[in-house]
């Protein structure tokens, strides 16, 4: 059994006296795309910026890489590429150099044109970021996340308020980062981006972990091993309501 | 290196490609030194059995409050700015590092107040009529101690100030202190003994008096060289310390 490339155990996470994660637990392994799904407020984020070391866990334990992010976060920063929930960038900037700022934060850093080859932006290397579009700057911040040739590279919402001929380009790019081996964590709202994109689903709810397995699978917890055929959107209501409901009587 | 280079590039890049900042940064001291030479009466009239006149005071104030407005409230609501937007917050997904993101920022500062320093010493000595400095390297000694020091003190907001508004509000407490402190209200002789004590422990008091004494006199004091690097060392210190990123 190999060394998972993320290992997240029974991670816990307070604020001052409120806990916002209680217990997550999942891993992930070289080369996977593993989908983070929940409702707003479930502790998505929380647990990725415990993943990129941004937050120091309360309890329970992240492993990256066979790292502690908040301890090693200095050769992690080398290893992992995010790409936050908003994309904020100096809008003053033209993309190429944005890029070549960015590449030259990193170690062993992407060669510049070839990454803007590879997501889509060769042409608009000379726009100001001030002036692109939302999916194009979702492209570029996911060049950005990807300049430092990372072994891991975190996307949080990546799709999300983009038009459909966005959001399938964002799918393709995803894609070809799958092909080049790099495990992606996905942190999504979209059934459908899962469903194209992800090998393996977490889901979290209030701050625990309640499912962690393939799409697949997903669909058959949900329908009680009855029936496999309806939507993973389906599956995903299901389990979120029976499980939230499961949730509120223990805390009556 | 490599990484301090690339900070430095984005911030000049944004700096010159907004540089309505640089233009406050000028206008005020550029302002008050015009309006003290040609629309003030009296300015031009010895103070002291020196020959000193309230003008040659405040060809140094003018160099102190170009510093002050460069340190004090441009430097740190830019670094609000990029925490305020969530900028930090991305270079924080980097290998950055907040000493370099505060270095950068002090190359480009000390850069642009270098830069509207000389135009400062042009104007006072070629158009207003100055006496040109005794020792010129103490000048430049003193001035680049003293802007130094107070960018450190700088950092300490730009280390925590959560929005540009705090930034510029902090910033602006500080600037009034340091007017106080240069002399702008009471310039040379006419600062009461207890004030100028106490000036010459803070970064603008020592400035100003260490650049009257080295443009006027040619002469440069340990004690003042130690407050200025004091008052660098420490508040630096505590910024990298405190630094947040959100």
């Amino acid at each position: 059994m190999t060394t998972p490339t993320v290992d997240v155990q029974q991670l816990r996470k307070a604020f001052g006296p409120t806990e916002v994660l209680h217990d997550v637990t999942f891993t992930v392994h070289e080369g996977e795309v593993v989908g983070i799904l929940g409702p707003n407020g479930a502790g998505k984020t929380t647990t990725i910026e415990c993943i990129v070391g941004a937050q120091r866990p309360t309890g329970g334990s992240v492993r990256v890489l066979s790292r502690t992010p908040h301890l090693d976060r200095g050769a992690l920063r080398q290893l992992v590429g995010y790409q936050l929930q908003a994309s904020v960038l100096p809008n003053a900037l033209r993309v190429r150099e944005v890029l070549e700022v960015f590449a030259r934060l990193y170690r062993t850093p992407r060669d510049v044109s070839e990454l803007m080859e590879e997501t889509g932006l060769t042409s608009l290397a000379r726009r100001f970021v001030g002036t692109l579009s939302g999916g194009q700057r979702q492209r570029l911040s996911t060049a950005l996340a990807l300049v430092g040739s990372p072994r891991v590279v975190v996307l949080d919402e990546l799709t999300t308020g983009l038009d459909p001929q966005a959001r399938l380009a964002m799918w393709e790019l995803v894609e070809r980062v799958r092909a080049g081996g790099i495990t992606v964590l996905l942190v999504t709202h979209a059934l459908d981006e899962v469903e194209r994109l992800c090998d393996r689903v977490t889901v979290v709810l209030d701050g625990r972990t309640i499912f962690t397995g393939t799409p697949q699978e997903m669909r058959r917890l949900a329908a009680s091993g009855s029936d496999e055929r309806g939507s993973l959107q389906d599956a995903y209501v299901q389990l979120i309501e029976r499980r939230g409901a499961v949730a509120e009587m223990g805390r009556k | 290196m490599r990484e301090l280079g690339a900070l430095v590039r984005m911030d000049w890049l944004q700096l010159v490609r907004n540089p309505t900042a640089l233009f406050m940064v000028l206008a005020l001291p550029f302002g008050l030194l015009l309006l003290q030479a040609y629309l003030i009466p009296g300015t031009r009239t010895p103070l002291d059995a020196d020959g000193r006149t309230a003008l040659d005071h405040f060809a140094a104030v003018a160099l102190i409050v170009a510093a002050m407005s460069v340190a004090l409230t441009n430097y740190p609501a830019s670094i609000a700015g990029y925490r305020e937007t969530g900028m930090l917050r991305r270079l924080d997904a980097t290998p950055a590092g907040a000493s370099r993101i505060l270095l950068s920022q002090w190359v480009v500062s000390i850069g642009c107040l270098l830069l509207g320093m000389i135009a400062l010493c042009v104007l006072e000595v070629w158009v207003i009529g100055v006496p040109a400095p005794q020792s010129p390297a103490a000048v430049i000694l003193i001035a680049a101690l003293g802007a130094m020091s107070l960018m450190a003190l700088g950092s300490l907001i730009a280390a925590v100030a959560a929005t540009v508004p705090i930034a510029y509000g902090a910033g602006a407490l500080l600037f009034m202190l340091g007017l106080l402190f240069s002399g702008v209200w009471t310039p040379g002789p006419l600062m009461p003994q207890g004030l100028r004590d106490v000036a010459s422990a803070t970064p603008p008091g020592a400035m100003t008096q260490g650049i009257v004494a080295a443009w006027f006199d040619g002469e440069l004091a340990a004690m003042t060289i130690v407050v200025l690097i004091g008052w660098t060392i420490v508040p630096a210190a505590f910024a990298a310390r405190l630094f947040r990123w959100r």
